[in-house]
């Protein structure tokens, strides 16, 4: 099938990638607790922008409230760990369970809808979520929250724990976004988003792989999800289905280039360091800021920083010569 | 006489569902024979486009039905009549537009395994050289003619035995149109038939064994594709020859 020139991400540059992955793993073993910290949240936004990447990006559908996994993987390992005492990798599990079952349970009435009414759909399923996880007290301490037991191990150990787990986290996701941009799947995904009558009309069937890049794009956010709950030990309806995730997640997700492989990594790593050094000052503006930073790159950097580069580099090869 | 390898009985069509929706096709019968040629002409607005996507699967029918091989199409959703051997050229043709034409190809035959739909690619490759010269460019800035004859390959690719071609010849240069007609021809000297739908009766007819005429959103007229194009009722009227 088709395997010659895929659109994004040729070859899989191995060597400055393991390079690349080799210095942020040698930074977790270096770095101090409020830098480990800083970077284990670019992992984490970078997670969720490669999930938002897998359903708009490749397939085409805004799934502006892909936060809704990211609350409920936190939800599953918070519930699983503090009330059911179940070890952490258990708890992932569940995590990943939970998120996929609820995509293909909700995919298939939601993937009706095309566009604006599908990103508005997706709003409305993260605040009907959220709503029943605020409500449901029983199960979820309400407003109250959840607290996970506090891990045994000092600051400093715990904080290198999560960078790693959280590092290997967004390689995964971010290989299987390289695996997305080559095989049988990825192109189905990638004909839906050109054209999808024409994608159905040549014997491809929308809903299962609309549904199935949902899932998958699910399974990433819900473990990026349980991951912070266990990090941060806490959880409740308004801090882990909180839109911010969402927005941050697509601002990073633009940034990077829809459909691109590392972009969204890239993206995630200098929004992260830009936000630590110039928004910690800005705390009332930060969603203004974020809101206008949507506006400016979709307006002029519709590629991304990818798109961007692609521009620059004739000119300055033009200035060059 | 045999049986009918693609038929449309009493079908109403048109596009939306419930309070929303828009006939523009009534009781439209229709009949294909395995191999055979047919044009469908008819003027903007008459419901040609209509009945094509009601055809793939795309639009559901208001009323009658679509059979296929004598089956009823009813359940069967527009990906999976494409394995039925039912293959549609839809209306702008619908390319994947930032894939190249190769891929643009591969992924009309996506129901295929790799040795399969590497044998289909060399065929229509055979069929269209032009796409072959143009493998590796993005199909999104072919030129209209070649645009269309990759969407016919693409169509090709899963060896339907009923390609279904809606405004074959639209903002295409004659000299152009005349290459596509060629490809029609071998094409269905392969076996494969044909439903040609366009808004040129001269265009559309030509090589065709019979024809149908639709105005607004009914056939009136239908028979051998030489006397269709020789009545002066039709001239007059329907086509404006």
């Amino acid at each position: 099938m088709p395997n010659s020139n895929p659109e994004p991400g040729r070859l899989f540059p191995a060597v400055p990638l393991a390079a690349a992955a080799a210095a942020l793993a040698a930074a977790g073993l270096i770095l101090d607790v409020y830098w480990l910290r800083i970077l284990t949240g670019a992992f984490l936004f970078a997670t969720v922008a490669q999930s938002i990447n897998i359903i708009v990006g490749f397939t085409g559908y805004p799934a502006f409230g892909q936060v809704v996994f990211f609350g409920l993987g936190a939800y599953a390992v918070a519930i699983a760990t503090a009330d059911l005492s179940t070890p952490l990798i258990a708890a992932a599990v569940l995590a990943v369970a939970v998120g996929a079952l609820f995509a293909l349970v909700c995919g298939p009435p939601l993937f009706r809808l095309r566009g604006h009414y599908f990103a508005i759909g997706t709003l409305g399923l993260n605040e009907a979520t959220k709503a029943i996880a605020a409500n449901w007290t029983r199960l979820t301490g309400g407003g109250a929250g959840i607290s996970l037991p506090l891990p045994t191990g000092s600051v400093a150990a715990n904080g290198r724990v999560f960078f790693y787990a959280f590092l290997v986290l967004m390689l995964a996701a971010t290989a299987a976004v390289w695996r997305l941009g080559r095989n049988r799947f990825g192109y189905a995904c990638r004909a839906i988003r050109a054209d999808e009558d024409g994608a159905e009309a040549s014997g491809i069937n929308p809903l299962f792989y609309k549904t199935a890049a949902w899932t998958l794009s699910a399974v990433f956010a819900a473990l990026a999800g349980g991951f912070y709950a266990a990090w941060q030990n806490y959880v409740d309806p308004s801090t882990v289905f909180d839109m911010d995730i969402a927005v941050k997640g697509f601002v990073i997700f633009l940034l990077g280039g829809p459909g691109t492989v590392f972009g969204p990594v890239i993206a995630a790593l200098a929004l992260e360091l830009v936000s630590t050094a110039v928004w910690g000052n800005l705390l009332t503006f930060h969603l203004g800021a974020m809101g206008l930073l949507i506006m400016l790159t979709v307006l002029y950097l519709p590629q991304g920083f990818p798109g961007l580069a692609r521009r620059v580099r004739p000119a300055l090869s033009r200035a060059g010569a | 006489m045999t049986a009918l390898l693609l038929s449309l009985e009493r079908l109403g069509a048109g596009y939306g569902a419930g309070h929303k929706a828009l006939q523009v096709v009534w009781d439209v019968d229709l009949g294909l024979h395995a191999g055979e040629w047919v044009a469908l002409v008819g003027a903007s607005g008459a419901g040609k486009s209509a009945l094509v996507r009601t055809i793939a699967g795309l639009n559901r029918p208001f009323s009658g039905a679509v059979r296929f091989s004598g089956r009823d199409l009813a359940s069967v959703p527009a990906h999976a009549r494409v394995r039925l051997g039912l293959a549609a050229v839809l209306e702008g043709r619908r390319l994947f537009t930032g894939m190249s034409v190769r891929e643009n190809l591969l992924l009309g035959a996506y129901g295929a395994t790799s040795p399969e739909a590497a044998e289909r690619l060399a065929q229509v490759e055979t069929l269209f050289p032009l796409l072959a010269a143009r493998r590796d460019q993005i199909a999104g800035t072919l030129s209209g003619g070649e645009q269309q004859m990759c969407a016919i390959g693409r169509a090709l690719m899963a060896e339907p035995r009923l390609l279904v071609i809606d405004e074959l010849s639209l903002g295409l240069a004659p000299a152009v149109v005349d290459k596509l007609l060629d490809a029609l021809i071998a094409i269905r000297e392969a076996g494969t038939a044909l439903l040609v739908i366009d808004q040129d009766a001269g265009i559309a007819l030509s090589g065709a064994d019979r024809a149908y005429v639709m105005r607004t959103g009914r056939v009136v007229l239908d028979g051998i594709a030489d006397d269709v194009l020789g009545d002066p009722h039709l001239q007059r009227e329907y086509i404006g020859l």
